[in-house]
């Protein structure tokens, strides 16, 4: 009876957490542009110092 | 059962289970994250891939190879990593829409089987440690006895593990720094006990290959390898890391730069002990032994058991994380146990680094293809749209639309046997053969991450795609 109880509540508190991001759709501290344009230019570097070694 | 403990189990259960965590939940900053991912990074596994790396490779090539692609791959295949942190989610709640729920029990199964030889590798540093150790201290233990000394750690990693993310957080915050100061250690004696110009003039042994070019694509495949390694749970922190650019930049320079940087010191400390010696070695304990003051290498040798001891923990928590995902109803410390036995028993068997080029080989032929499909799903398919109530069957499996075939997202696995066959063709990890030219600029790893990339994107884009994939 326990277990049934916890699996209960427990499937509540995850539909709890996901009607909340439901209703939040944008989150306020997204992935920014600016920080794609740094990944790619650091993985630039990465392919720059790769193909070094291999030449 | 009371109201209590069902509360203070729900709470266990989102923060050591697969509940979404919410914003104010979230534990990590910048600094505790970066330390966190460098506590688990920097294990000894570092010396054993810088050593391999540096039997293959001259002293230009393993500085350049060793950051180069791991901040290469490491760059792109980290940014789905954003949506984890988005919504407080492993990424194996989103694989569940790309290889269905049924797919992704059986992944994550072999997903861990494959990465879990890395701890071993550990334990079995650890063991060679305390030998080391306790032959400083005058008690000498019998070769046959090392591979058991190294299960203490996974022992004490067992108990760190269990205790969650607040006590993995307090002990890395004393085992990373203990490790950053070995690898000073470590870079500053290879570069003293020998004139620093032989090191970087230092050439590897290549006369039982054809061909150099061979040995440099060993090691290029090897440390693709390394950088894949870390994709199956690296995900599982970054649901506590408060920011989508904190979480992405803290996992990637801790595994593109830190790491790296550890394998290097590695790769240098065994160059130094060829020079010094004639012979290559990868356990970073010897090696301390042979080069540096018996005082220095006393220090060394305590920090590397702290350092093993922390990976332990780490690892066993993020793995147990990932099988609970598709398990949803065993409890995690039951997962932290099997982990336990699992990793024992490879320590003890005593062969992963005997056989540890095929090893990684294999691992990486099973993890680059999932990526390749995960950053396609995520940018080009889903465009970053993802349903978290149909990924949680809340209204039911049948109304799931990430339901598919019994449980089985038919294009996703085919997509991923795509990627592990293509890659086996160009390059076989077993037997070492390179089957094609193509091995020669993208490497075996390459073909698997493009092929399987290349042909979910394409399946996707088809009707027939669209309809089964996003129910269009």
């Amino acid at each position: 009876m326990g277990e049934t109880k916890f699996e209960l509540e427990m499937n509540q508190e995850i539909e709890k957490r996901v009607k909340f991001f439901e209703e939040n759709p944008e989150m306020k501290d997204q992935f920014s542009n600016t920080n794609y344009i740094f990944a790619f230019a650091f993985a630039l570097v990465g392919l720059i110092l790769t193909i070094i070694a291999a030449s | 059962m009371s109201n209590n403990s069902v509360a203070k189990q729900i709470e266990q259960e989102t923060i050591l289970g697969i509940a979404p965590i919410l914003p104010k939940e979230k534990r990590y900053g910048f600094i505790d994250f970066f330390l966190i991912i460098s506590g688990y990074a920097i294990a000894t596994w570092c010396y054993t891939q810088g050593a391999y790396t540096a039997q293959l490779v001259n002293f230009k090539q393993l500085l350049f190879t060793t950051f180069g692609i791991s901040i290469f791959i490491l760059a792109i295949v980290t940014l789905p990593i954003i949506f984890s942190i988005r919504y407080g989610i492993d990424v194996w709640i989103w694989f569940r829409s790309i290889f269905g729920f049924n797919g992704c029990k059986v992944l994550t199964v072999l997903a861990v089987l494959a990465n879990f030889p890395w701890y071993a590798v550990a334990a079995g540093m650890f063991g060679s440690s305390m030998s080391n150790l306790l032959a400083l201290g005058g008690i000498h233990v019998p070769a046959s006895a090392v591979s058991y000394l190294g299960v203490v750690s996974i022992v004490i990693g067992t108990f760190i593990g269990l205790g969650g993310p607040e006590v993995i957080k307090w002990s890395t915050r004393i085992m990373v720094p203990a490790m950053l100061g070995v690898g000073v250690i470590v870079v500053f004696i290879a570069m003293t006990a020998v004139p620093v110009k032989d090191i970087i003039n230092y050439q590897p042994d290549l006369s039982s290959y054809s061909n150099p070019r061979d040995a440099f694509m060993y090691a290029a495949e090897g440390i693709i390898a390394f950088a894949f390694s870390w994709t199956a749970a690296m995900f599982v922190p970054a649901r506590m890391s408060k920011k989508e650019s904190h979480g992405y930049w803290a996992t990637t320079l801790a595994y593109s730069i830190v790491a790296p940087f550890f394998i290097f010191a590695g790769g240098v400390l065994a160059i130094a002990m060829f020079v010094k010696f004639g012979t290559m070695e990868s356990d970073p304990t010897i090696m301390l032994a042979k080069l540096a003051s018996p005082g220095v290498a006393l220090l060394s040798l305590v920090l590397v058991v702290f350092a093993n001891v922390g990976t332990q923990g780490v690892g066993s928590y993020m793995n147990a994380l990932v099988l609970k995902s598709s398990f949803p109803k065993v409890k995690y410390s039951v997962f932290v146990i099997l982990l336990f036995v699992y990793c024992s028993i490879l320590t003890i068997w005593d062969k992963i680094v005997a056989n540890f080029g095929a090893f990684l080989a294999i691992e990486t032929y099973l993890y680059a293809p999932m990526m390749a499909v995960l950053l396609v799903d995520f940018y080009f398919v889903k465009k970053q749209k993802f349903s978290l109530r149909d990924a949680y069957f809340l209204d039911g499996v049948e109304k799931s639309k990430y339901r598919f075939t019994k449980g089985f997202n038919i294009i996703g696995i085919i997509c991923l046997l795509v990627g592990l066959v293509s890659g086996s063709i160009v390059y076989n990890p077993i037997t070492g053969a390179i089957n094609s030219q193509i091995f020669y600029f993208i490497s075996g790893s390459g073909v698997s991450f493009l092929s399987a990339g290349i042909v979910y994107l394409i399946i996707s884009k088809t009707s027939a795609g669209k309809k089964y994939l996003l129910k269009e």
